[in-house]
């Protein structure tokens, strides 16, 4: 009777997999239908879960007899006549798992069911079709609310940090509210306008599409159209509201979600009502952020004093007399102070956490309703993060044919993010990072309150509401055939109130700088999606005279959604008092206010097919259909088929004799094209600008950067191949998944610089010939370390990512070219090269001695930088010759065969994973979540920005020396000419810092110099939680209660002098102003009543 | 059967359903912005065309003032004036007295400079905007426009312009791109590249394109409201100067004879010479760029390129001291023993009251004449002396202009006795007679030379008229130009692009002869 798996393929399109399994094993008992007749034999006993809770509603039956079973009590308790000749029961109950007993000639049997996490998770939704994982051809990995709930963050992306394989995501602030980076294998974004800083930070990688509960949303388009806050959109989202998050990454998974599918979806589900009986819980966790260690800093005396001994080290004798007053004047009461300028800023912070649920599950009505509370205390003055939340989950079976689902979210949440004023930039702090002054500035009462007290008067407030509402619609029409009705609004608002008081640095106003006018802004953003699909569902099992078995899923469905965005912002310098806080009294000459509207479209139709073959051998295909509103009139539409094959060897009968070695063994692939929408949502239209008056008259004209029309303009594609091998070992006790994928993305938007003949400078197209390559491999290796029956369970998840990108090809003939980022480093956009990747001249140490120094092989003279205007002495850094000319320099403007820059470094990390230990013991479970990055180059702006205060960066002045923090040069082997005089063959690790310079950009980041590994390993989490005994759960008249510690982001181990090296930009820059990640200690109780 | 009926009345309304959403939708498909007009909106109505048009004419100023190259150009590369160290380090290699190494009027030389002096791809833009008017315009229905006088007027002012805008690229850089086609739906990877077209190709087209704008296009009849927009009075201007500049002697005469005779314009009395430059107040004037104050100007306290009134463009390029109440201490200065005490009769021409004022060596500028032509001066808020701002207008054609360019004409065909009775309205005007002394035609052309200097000085034109003369006068060599450098065939004084930007836009695109070796 092969019966186990059969009920699977007749009802697998059944929206609620957990009623599903509850209905086909009634089914399946049905079906098992025995006409022979044994004795007869009473059994009695109950059902509990493994905390001892009886589990009311549980099916008992008996194995091979149809018709026979009976469910359990309020007591959990049963009672039984077996009729057949199996001796056994099968007890099932909704979300554990399926249980079999053999009674033998017992009368009582008293069974516990294990809960069954994985029960969702053999399911995952394609477009809008339901696979079984075991069946399915795509590549996607989840992550369950057991392995996130509780940790301290303010959004779920954070979490899935090492979990995926395949997905990078690096979390380059710590400051709450702020997104991280996610990547689903490799980046596929061609960005040239790095040199902003606010564009680099938002849309220098490709990020992937989020699809939450059935409805595909778009943070980046939001952010796009309504970013008043530049908070994470997820963060609405409440963590230990998530059932699961799938991470869908080949194009069998991807194809079928047409737009913006291309950089992989991440689907999220969120819980519902699975408790036969209401249940009533709480769940509250507070803790601390500690205060993140302090960079080293000289104040006072001891920075007079290295300051001193560095110019003593070069100076000569006039210009040792020569010295500024603020080095010299040690009495003067203005610079004999000790102000550690970082001190001011940094503390320890707390975060406080509290969920409230009920829910409850029954035949026709199941609910989860649940409200939300976090609160994060930033550790820099005047950030923060506070959210609040609401979440209410509905099943309804409204007839045997009919049934329906109706989730409704509502969240707000309220950031404080210091003085910031737009995205996410640096500025954490009022002095930040490289550019702090010294510590002889005397902070005055008046300064000290402008700093850490001007948050009494600054006002950054930064409001985002979230409303979700979606309704779905369950129809059988025929027990083969199911309609399905979604739809869905979701409506995000983003809202920001500014006021920054007059006269806030006074520091700078001593310093020459002038008095900042009083500014204050509002603005206001709302963006709505709405989301319609129809979906048909035919499912047919056929079954050939040779017993072998068809099975088909077809799905046809049509989709619909519109973007709306609203916003509005007023702004104006000179609020008439610093008591007014808003736009309002501001000189009609300082005000401004604008609104904006923006609406797009997307219709889509999908059809997908499944097929296997006695379960063993797997077809997939789907081709989708995509119109968008942002694209041109003769180009709308794109088209994105995909097909995938499986073959589940070890159910072969060749593998029977394997199967105690191997016991599950299958291999898939898959191919397909998968799109990208736009960004903008009126994309083809060329924009008309009004540019001015000419003699009182109002002229118009079209933008010069996107004043052509763009009718061809279309979707971007990428094509995907990926081969898949999922092993389990020894009864899985070992199992391994790897893939290989090969994708290719073509015809990104690609911003041209237009010839000066057309008139027009710049449009944004797609590009025909930018391609970009990402190749790679996803591991992931489970293992169950101890025997099942140990008490001590020891389990062990490693995830490896290896990705390789590269531009494949590029726009004018593969015409390379260098693009500077904001901190001036210049990255090289070359075919064969990743991208962002460094260009610079190679740094190889320092000419520690004149004899060190090679020879211009021309002219027989030392050799020289910047064409013959610096002549190398003892002291410099040794920049490689790569021309080998006797010169070295960078080129910038007579093209590359000239300079001796070559690629330096390669921002996007090579090897990404995570290593998971789950470890339990009797009550106690403990996690250990570590999380790594391997081969990846980052700058040290932070280091670079503070030498070049010493030495000078584009102009070398004593000035800027004397006013600027000074670093910690103690650890610093750097070249004197002292050191050289006492010992001959010294070698130096620096070169020459002399605050007289010459500079000739000897410290800014033209060469290798501050580049630095950026590998770590990262033990992210600990958590310890103890589930507290049954005989006090019973005596508190509770049903369940747990306790938790979660330690987050406990220790960095790494390879460079960065402080946590994580903490670089999308570019790999680290600048030392990104808001560090803060060690937080959490404690937690979560009761159930 | 049961089954097939039920599943029939289901499906129906389900697909008549999908049917019908998905009809609706079709409609979401094509969502075009409300927060800017674009291409297929813009062109249905004449207000439009009226703003597209106003564009042009700001493009142009925008164009000319950037980085003050309209007087770098025409007066600064003259020798005329000067712009003296340290505050204009980088114009410096342009005026006579160059303090750094690499010869006089260094145009290879100027460091933050080269987007403006060195490059044309702002004038490319209006050229653009010609063509998009030159494009859809005659494409719309008649109904739209008051006439088809109306229409074509807009016709005229666009070939006006983009003939306007050829000469003067013409004049500084030679051989033009030419073009004259809108980019739209192209594959904007692929633009294929276009090589410098001859400069007589491209004025015959300027020529033909102005006669069919003078068809298009009414006389002004003086008026000085409408100085500031194309009119048949410009055209024929503009025809004067590109026949002269091509030594076509003949026909420029005829354009010239048709300003002096139907423009309706009249010579400023000298009492009132100085409205000149105030905007739109005087006879004389013939085509000027708005550039007084505006209240309504939204790019005013910005002071961005589409500012009515700048103060950078004339104060601080000629301003210093008591008038702009010190704001600069140094400025363009017509240099002691230079231009005006060589040339001018400073005792008796009435230019010299009006227009110099003699400064002693002051904050690094040396002794010499300041030029107040622009001195319309004004702060917004005069109270606390802040936003200063010129109330002037930028005078590109005047009717002395025209007449001094037929003394040329006349002069060059031979007669002398015309040519100075041309010289004679405006020496005369001056109060100074030198134009009876010379008898040859090589003196009365001399005299056109320094009269056209004395008479415009500081308004953007010598350095051409140096250029036009230069094959019988030879005034480059007398200014201080190498004469290999302005030989006919080195054409040393166009200025140089600047290939590092331009070559990578444009494959085909060639150095200018003297440049490609000495830059």
């Amino acid at each position: 009777m092969e019966n186990v798996n059969v009920p699977f393929y007749q009802n697998h399109t059944s929206m609620l997999i957990t009623m599903l399994r509850k209905r086909l094993l009634l089914y399946a008992v049905a079906l098992t239908c025995s006409s022979f007749v044994f004795a007869q034999q009473k059994i009695t006993g109950s059902v509990k879960d493994k905390e001892g809770n009886p589990l009311k509603g549980s099916t008992v039956s008996e194995k091979g007899v149809s018709k026979n079973a009976t469910k359990t009590n309020e007591a959990g308790s049963f009672s039984i006549t077996l009729q057949g000749s199996s001796k056994t029961l099968l007890i099932t109950n909704v979300g554990f798992k399926r249980q079999e007993v053999a009674v033998g000639q017992n009368s009582s049997v008293d069974v516990i069911l294990a809960e069954d996490a994985s029960a969702l998770a053999d399911v995952v939704i394609v477009g809008v079709q339901r696979q079984l994982r075991r069946t399915t051809t795509a590549s996607v990995t989840s992550v369950l609310a057991k392995d996130i709930e509780n940790l301290p963050a303010p959004s779920v992306d954070q979490l899935l940090q090492g979990r995926v394989a395949g997905l990078n995501v690096q979390i380059g602030s710590g400051e709450p509210g702020v997104a991280p980076t996610i990547v689903v294998r490799g980046n596929s974004r061609v960005n040239t306008n790095i040199s902003d800083e606010n564009v680099a930070q938002a849309h220098a990688l490709s990020s992937p599409l989020y699809v939450i509960d059935g409805v595909p949303t778009n943070p980046e388009d939001i952010s796009n159209n309504i970013d008043a806050t530049g908070t994470n959109y997820l963060a609405g989202i409440n963590i230990n509201d998530i059932e699961s998050v799938d991470v869908q990454k080949d194009a069998a998974a991807t194809a079928a979600w047409g737009s913006r599918g291309a950089n992989g979806v991440i689907y999220i589900r969120t819980k519902r009502g699975r408790s036969a009986k209401p249940e009533f819980r709480v769940n509250i966790y507070g803790g601390i952020t500690q205060r993140p260690e302090l960079l080293p800093t000289l104040t006072g005396a001891a920075e007079r004093s290295q300051k001193l001994e560095l110019i003593n080290q070069y100076a000569s004798p006039a210009q040792l007399a020569n010295l500024p007053q603020i080095l010299t004047d040690r009495f003067n009461p203005s610079f004999n102070n000790a102000t550690d300028w970082q001190g001011l800023f940094y503390r320890q912070g707390n975060v406080k956490n509290v969920d409230a649920t009920i829910s409850a599950g029954s035949e026709n009505v199941s609910y989860r309703i649940s409200a939300n509370y976090y609160d994060e205390k930033g550790i820099i003055q005047s950030f923060g993060f506070t959210r609040y939340s609401v979440r209410g989950n509905f099943d309804f079976k409204i007839s045997p044919k009919l049934n329906s689902q109706f989730i409704v979210a509502l969240s707000k949440n309220d950031r404080q993010r210091g003085m910031k004023y737009y995205g996410n930039s640096d500025d954490n702090t009022p002095v930040s990072g490289a550019g702090q002054p010294s510590s002889f500035y005397r902070l005055t009462a008046f300064d000290s309150s402008n700093f850490t007290g001007l948050f009494s008067k600054l006002r950054n407030k930064n409001v985002n509401d979230l409303y979700n509402a979606s309704l779905t619609l369950n129809y059988s029409i025929l027990p083969e055939l199911r309609y399905t009705f979604q739809g869905a609004a979701n409506i995000s608002t983003s809202n920001r109130d500014y006021f920054q008081p007059s006269n806030i640095d006074a520091v700078s106003v001593a310093n020459g700088g002038s008095a900042q006018p009083s500014f204050a802004q509002s603005d206001k953003g709302t963006y709505s999606t709405y989301f319609l699909s129809n979906a048909l569902n035919f499912t047919k099992r056929i079954t050939t005279a040779s017993s072998h078995v068809h099975n088909f899923a077809l799905t046809g469905s049509q989709q619909f959604s519109a973007d709306v965005s609203n916003t509005s912002s007023t702004s104006g310098y000179n609020v008439p008092s610093n008591n007014i806080q808003v736009v309002s009294g501001i000189p009609q000459s300082d005000l401004s206010g604008r609104s904006n509207y923006a609406a797009a479209a997307l219709l889509s139709f999908a059809g997908q097919l499944q097929y296997d073959y006695d379960g063993k051998y797997l077809l997939y295909g789907s081709y989708r259909g995509d119109a968008s509103s942002r694209f041109g009139e003769n180009a709308k539409w794109g088209y994105f088929p995909a097909v995938g094959a499986g073959w589940i060897v070890s159910d072969e009968g060749f593998m029977s004799k394997a199967k105690s070695v191997v016991n599950y063994l299958k291999v898939r692939g898959s191919y397909g094209i998968s799109g990208l929408n736009s960004g903008n949502f009126y994309a083809p239209y060329n924009s008309y600008v009004i540019p001015g008056t000419y003699n009182g008259g109002v002229a118009i004209q079209p933008s010069y950067n996107n004043g052509l029309t763009k009718n061809n303009l279309t979707w971007t594609k990428t094509i995907q191949k990926n081969i898949g091998i999922e092993t389990q070992f020894f009864n899985s006790r070992i199992s391994l998944t790897v893939d290989a994928y090969d994708k290719l993305a073509k015809d990104d938007y690609y911003t041209f610089e237009l010839p000066f003949y057309t008139g027009f400078q710049s449009i944004e197209f797609n590009a025909h010939d930018l391609w970009v390559s990402n190749r790679g491999l996803d591991i992931t290796l489970s293992t169950r370390n101890l025997s099942r029956t140990s008490p001590l369970q020891w389990n062990t998840q490693l995830t490896v990512s290896y990705n390789k990108n590269a531009v494949a090809k590029l726009p004018n003939n593969n015409r390379t070219f260098v693009v500077d980022d904001a901190y001036g480093a210049s990255r090289i956009f070359a075919v064969g090269q990743p991208i962002y990747e460094m260009f610079q001249l190679k740094y190889l140490g320092v000419y520690n001695k004149q004899s060190d120094i090679p020879f211009n092989p021309l002219t027989g003279n030392v050799i020289t930088y910047f064409k013959g205007n610096h002549k190398v002495v003892p002291g410099d850094p040794i920049w490689l010759d790569v021309n080998n000319i006797g010169d070295v320099w960078p080129d910038e403007d007579n093209g590359a065969q000239y300079g001796d820059r070559i690629p330096t470094g390669d921002p996007n990390p090579k090897f990404t994973g995570g290593f998971v230990n789950d470890f339990s013991y009797k009550n106690f479970s403990l996690s250990v979540i570590s999380i790594f990055t391997w081969k990846r180059d980052v700058i040290n702006t932070f280091f670079q920005q503070q030498i070049s205060h010493v030495v000078g960066g584009y102009s070398s002045s004593i000035n800027s020396f004397a006013n600027s923090r000074l670093p910690d040069l103690s650890k610093l082997n750097y070249w004197t000419p002292q050191k050289l005089k006492d010992d001959p063959n010294y070698k130096a690790d620096f070169p020459s810092l002399n605050p007289f310079g010459p500079s000739y950009y000897q410290y800014i980041p033209i060469s290798s110099q501050f580049n630095e590994d950026g590998s770590y390993f990262k033990i992210k989490n600990v958590v310890l939680s103890y589930q507290l005994p049954r005989t006090f759960i019973n005596r508190a008249k509770l049903v369940g209660a747990r306790v938790y510690a979660i330690v987050d982001n406990i220790a960095t181990f790494k390879n460079s002098t960065m402080p946590n090296p994580e903490l670089v930009d999308q570019l790999g820059n680290y600048t030392g102003g990104l808001y560090p990640t803060p060690t937080k200690f959490t404690l937690g109780v979560d009761i159930q009543f | 059967m049961n089954k097939q009926s039920s599943f029939l009345k289901l499906a129906l309304p389900l697909l008549i359903g999908v049917a019908i959403v998905g009809a609706s939708c079709k409609k979401y498909l094509y969502e075009a912005p409300i927060t800017s007009t674009y291409g297929k909106e813009f062109w249905t109505s004449q207000t439009s065309v009226e703003q597209a048009s106003l564009a042009m004419y700001g493009q142009l100023r925008a164009s000319l003032r950037s980085d003050r190259s309209y007087f770098i150009n025409g007066d600064l590369a003259s020798g005329m004036f000067e712009a003296s160290y340290p505050n204009w380090w980088n114009y410096s290699p342009v005026s006579t007295h160059n303090p750094y190494a690499g010869g006089n009027f260094n145009f290879s030389y100027v460091p933050y400079l080269e987007g403006s002096l060195q490059n044309w791809s702002r004038f490319y833009q209006i050229i653009a905007q010609a063509n998009l008017i030159l494009q859809n315009v005659p494409q719309m229905s008649s109904s739209l426009f008051t006439n088809e006088s109306v229409r074509s007027g807009y016709l005229g002012e666009a070939l006006f312009m983009r003939a306007y805008t050829y000469f003067y690229i013409t004049r500084i850089w030679g051989d033009p791109v030419f073009v004259t086609q809108s980019y739209n739906d192209v594959d904007y990877g692929k633009i294929p590249p276009i090589a410098r077209s001859k400069e007589s190709v491209v004025l015959d087209s300027c020529i033909a394109d102005l006669n069919k704008a003078a068809g298009y296009l009414d006389f002004a009849g003086g008026s000085p409201a409408k100085s500031t927009r194309a009119n048949k009075g410009t055209v024929y201007a503009l025809l004067a100067h590109i026949y002269a500049w091509r030594h076509d002697y003949a026909n420029t005469h005829l354009a010239c004879q048709q300003v002096m005779n139907n423009g309706g314009y009249s010579l400023e009395p000298m009492a009132s010479y100085k409205n000149l430059w105030k905007g739109q107040s005087s006879n004389e004037s013939i085509f000027e760029l708005s550039m007084t104050y505006n209240p309504n100007d939204p790019n005013f306290s910005g002071q961005g390129d589409w500012a009515e009134a700048k103060f950078d463009f004339f104060g601080k390029t000629f301003l210093k001291g008591p008038i702009v109440d010190n704001v600069n201490s140094t400025c363009w200065i017509s240099l002691k023993d230079g231009f005006v005490d060589q040339f001018m009769d400073t005792a008796r021409d009435a230019r010299y009251k009006s227009t110099l004022t003699y400064t002693p060596a002051t904050g690094g500028d040396k002794a010499g004449y300041m030029l107040l032509k622009y001195a319309n001066f004004f702060y917004q808020k005069p109270d606390s002396k802040t936003l200063p701002y010129i109330n002037n207008n930028l005078v590109l054609f005047r009717l002395s202009d025209v007449v001094l360019l037929d003394a040329e004409a006349l002069a060059s065909q031979g007669d002398i006795t015309g040519a100075k009775q041309r010289l004679a309205l405006t020496e005369g005007r001056a109060g100074i007679t030198s134009y009876q002394i010379p008898s040859t035609q090589y003196d009365v052309l001399d005299e056109v030379v320094i009269e056209r200097g004395r008479e415009l000085m500081g308004e953007g034109q010598w350095f051409y008229d140096l250029i036009r003369t230069e094959p019988t006068q030879q005034w480059l060599e007398y200014v201080g130009y190498q004469a290999d450098r302005v030989s006919p065939v080195n054409k040393g004084y166009y200025w140089p692009l600047d290939m590092g930007t331009l070559f990578p836009q444009d494959n085909l695109l060639t150095q200018n002869p003297w440049w490609a070796t000495h830059k």
